[in-house]
């Protein structure tokens, strides 16, 4: 009687192996998460701004690339010129065409949101523009900072 | 899985230059006063360069960042030079005494070499530097 078991007992292990080969399903679950974010970058390299025929303003373009894969904002900071000693007075400006423009040398200035999945190139337009009765740009090295940020959402 | 989709993100984004804020989750929870948050930064220039990660505050509108957050950040690490294509894994430990659910913005700046130009004379020209920045919000509980 107990070798019969112990034959049972050793067929079923020898068996049960055979059992599960006898149907194959495989069950593949897959998931995962994308994060969300956006990028921003001027494509077009340094930025040099030339005099204008009407000797009014030093412009200079560039192009940009924003993209994001869900809500986001750009937002331009403060400019930051810098001008000739004695300069006459100007006013900088840049705008990411499309998106957001400054003239604001003490605050930032913000896009509105940009709902979606979102890939814009656009121009870069920096400028200097002068500001005063003679309407003439005085002569001078220039520059005109900033930062472009986006933020995803 | 994750994985497969941060190198989709990242492809995507190798169609730009621009510098890229990947976090692993949008909510943390602050334990002992401190939230520890993981991210990753990558970038798709033609070469290496010098990223910048810093952390900015909440304002009164959740849709904006406030200031730098210069205390109670720790970023590790903060500043460093990434190859094109490659992740860069940060941990940024914040310190907070949040009362209630509050956004962060965790930011990756490049700031572009500066060129320099001789200017003869009185010549009227000029330079216009673009700093770009990307940055994602995250929300601290406590």
């Amino acid at each position: 009687m107990k070798n019969k078991i112990a034959f049972a007992a050793a067929l079923a292990l020898v068996c049960a192996p055979a059992a599960s080969f006898a149907g194959t399903s495989v069950e593949i679950n897959a998931s995962g998460t994308a994060s969300s974010f956006c990028d921003i970058s001027n494509t077009g390299g340094p930025i040099n701004m030339t005099i204008s025929a009407n000797k009014d303003k030093l412009t200079g373009t560039g192009t940009y690339l924003f993209s994001a894969n869900g809500d986001a904002t750009v937002t331009l900071s403060a400019l930051t010129p810098s001008a000739p000693q004695g300069a006459a007075t100007y006013t900088p400006s840049v705008s990411l065409a499309n998106l957001v423009t400054s003239n604001s040398t003490t605050q930032a200035v913000d896009s509105a949101t940009k709902s979606g999945v979102n890939k814009i190139t656009g121009a870069i337009t920096s400028e200097i523009i002068q500001n005063n009765a003679s309407e003439l740009l005085s002569a001078g090295a220039y520059s005109l900072a900033t930062t472009a940020t986006c933020t995803a959402l | 899985m994750k994985r497969c989709f941060l190198l989709l993100a990242v492809l995507w984004s190798g169609q730009v230059s621009a510098q890229t804020v990947f976090l692993e989750k949008k909510e943390y929870t602050v334990r002992n006063q401190t939230a520890r948050v993981k991210l990753q930064v990558s970038h798709s220039r033609s070469e290496p360069v010098s990223l910048t990660v810093r952390v900015k505050g909440p304002t009164s509108d959740p849709t904006k960042a406030g200031e730098v957050l210069t205390e109670g950040v720790a970023i590790s690490p903060s500043s460093f030079k990434l190859a094109p294509n490659k992740m860069k894994k940060l941990t940024l430990t914040l310190t907070t005494n949040v009362t209630q659910k509050t956004p962060y913005f965790v930011c990756a700046l490049y700031i572009p070499p500066v060129e320099r130009k001789e200017t003869q004379g009185g010549a009227t020209s000029g330079s216009a530097l673009l700093a770009t920045e990307s940055c994602s919000r995250f929300w601290v509980t406590p």
